[in-house]
């Protein structure tokens, strides 16, 4: 059976996926945390790493992940970014330039919808959807045809990850508008049981609400995550999350926000996984890192989600997932 | 593992108002108390077999020992000493600015240090947590090693530099650290420069820069536009 995690890391993303002694890993934000969970795995092979973009809070654990000295990378996946001249994306090269001379890591300059399309890991289909081939050429800096600046985040890869016929998981980097209907004019099918929310909630370059409602259209979602930072940009938005609540998804963040919680709630957390999350010990933690049954269609498990949801109602003051809205009919 | 408290705790401390205090602040924390006499000029080693011999369970020790004419030495060699002996240990000072660069030189080898502003005897508990799993070889997250690249920003002061400024950048990409070049392999001193990239052994769950340590800084990786040239 697989094992699919999402890693309460802080501010940033990153998933982790295992079927069949086969390992997936999808990006990773700055410190320890992935590297440590490997550890605690036991794993010493990542077969495919991906970077769905080149922004510090998805790329900078990767770094970690091709220079270390325990755990071997076979492959990786990242768009190349010639525009991109930060200091990160040149730390990046000098990472696959130590990959590469331990000469096991295979670096794959396409992740798009058409290369590599798909890659499996054990039974389980992960599909990119996104960036569009032709999106991805335009490359960042470039502009689309109604004149609208291309960034990194337009062309953020945008992950399907399925176990069998089961509905999936959607892990949305931080795709913006520009990706989105992108994705929608090529006529991708988004559609996904569970969604991890682009950018950790945070701005998507628009309209945050009308963005969120877009999205929600075209995945349709039983349950959204939320990848979030207590401590960073203020995340997930509030009208985002109403927008969440408004589709009918449930909500889960793997921080507490301090829209949530003024503060920080320490002590015994027996709600969380037995996984590492960074908001662990500093009791930043909400639902921390959760793991997602493939087989059955994407779903967190029943019993964290009853523990999880025993700690908000008794430890959590204001929680956003909480707040009243109209759910929309459905069409 | 199994919970060890520090019942005995050996206090460290030129200082006699000091060590006093923090004795009987251990006290009121049934904590048992005690210390060792001295002076002990250059004699390190007669110091660490006083304290090995008196079994503490816990040893904190002040860095700067001189003032009052305990010893010469400084407490961070007596921490590293006493760690390898296996003998839990955290080093005490004021000093953590302007000492900085010397205690990042040897903080690998220092589980816990702390200013003595931020000290709280309520945290004893912890601080020996801390240095008992470094020495079961089970370092919590914040000291544990992962072989990572450090970019060289700058090296102040160029073939006479004492250090380099460094990022990590997979520790915080945005915050340049001072390094000390004692840390650095002296087989690649020479191949040192601004631009490149060190590989090395830092703690990248730290969560402050006085928590970094940096070792076996021992390979140079060119800057990718040298490589491609």
């Amino acid at each position: 059976m697989s094992e699919f995690v999402i890693l309460d890391v802080g501010h940033g993303n990153c998933a982790l996926l295992r079927d069949g002694g086969v390992v997936a890993v999808v990006d990773a934000p700055t410190r320890g945390l992935l590297l440590d969970t490997l550890d605690d795995l036991k794993i010493d092979t990542v077969h495919s790493a991906f970077i769905s973009h080149a922004d510090k809070d998805h790329i900078a654990g990767i770094l970690s992940l091709l220079t270390s000295d325990r755990i071997k990378v076979e492959q990786i996946f990242v768009n190349p970014d010639a525009q991109k001249n930060s200091k990160i994306w040149r730390d990046f090269r000098a990472a696959v330039s130590v990959a590469h001379r331990k000469g096991e890591c295979v670096v794959r300059t396409s992740l798009s919808a058409t290369e590599p399309g798909t890659v499996s890991v054990g039974d389980v289909c992960i599909a990119i959807v996104a960036p569009s081939p032709s999106l991805a050429l335009a490359g960042v800096g470039g502009r689309t045809e109604d004149g609208r600046t291309i960034t990194a985040n337009s062309l953020s890869a945008v992950l399907k990850i399925s176990e069998g016929d089961a509905p999936a998981a959607l892990l949305a980097g931080d795709l913006d508008e520009i990706g989105l209907d992108d994705a929608i004019t090529h006529e991708v099918d988004l559609s996904a049981s569970l969604l991890v929310f682009p950018h950790h909630g945070g701005l998507p370059g628009g309209d945050p609400g009308a963005f969120a409602a877009k999205l929600f259209d075209k995945v349709r979602p039983a349950s959204v995550i939320f990848s979030n930072g207590r401590n960073r940009h203020d995340n997930p938005r509030q009208e985002i999350v109403e927008a969440t609540l408004t589709a009918g998804c449930s909500v889960a963040c793997t921080q507490l926000s301090e829209r949530c919680s003024a503060r920080a709630i320490e002590g015994e957390r027996a709600h969380l996984e037995p996984f590492r999350a960074s908001g662990r010990i500093p009791g930043e933690s909400c639902a921390g890192s959760m793991s997602i049954e493939l087989r059955n269609g994407a779903r967190r498990l029943p019993a964290a989600i009853a523990l999880h949801t025993a700690f908000i109602t008794a430890d959590v003051p204001t929680p956003m997932c909480r707040m009243a809205v109209k759910v929309l009919e459905e069409a | 593992m199994a919970t060890a408290l520090a019942t005995r705790v050996l206090v460290v401390d030129d200082d006699d108002q000091g060590r006093d205090d923090l004795m009987d602040e251990l006290r009121d924390y049934d904590i048992e108390p005690f210390t060792v006499a001295g002076p002990y000029g250059q004699e390190i080693e007669r110091m660490v077999a006083d304290i090995e011999q008196q079994a503490p369970s816990f040893v904190i020790c002040d860095h700067r020992l001189q003032p009052a004419g305990l010893a010469s030495f400084f407490g961070a060699d007596v921490v590293r000493r006493l760690v390898e002996r296996n003998i839990p240990a955290m080093l005490l000072t004021m000093y953590q600015s302007t000492d900085r660069l010397d205690l990042r030189a040897s903080r690998y080898a220092l589980p816990v240090v702390m200013g003595r502003d931020e000290f709280r005897i309520a945290r004893v508990q912890e601080y020996f947590d801390i240095c008992r799993r470094e020495i079961l070889a089970t370092p919590v997250d914040t000291r544990r090693p992962h072989r990572v690249l450090i970019r060289v920003d700058d090296v102040p002061g160029g073939t006479a530099a004492e250090r380099i400024d460094a990022v990590i950048p997979s520790w915080s990409p945005d915050h340049a650290v001072p390094v000390p070049i004692s840390c650095i392999d002296p087989a690649i001193l020479g191949d040192v420069r601004k631009g490149v990239y060190l590989l090395g052994e830092v703690n990248i769950g730290a969560e402050s820069e006085d928590e970094l340590y940096f070792k076996n800084l021992n390979e140079i990786v060119p800057a990718p536009e040298e490589e491609e040239a």
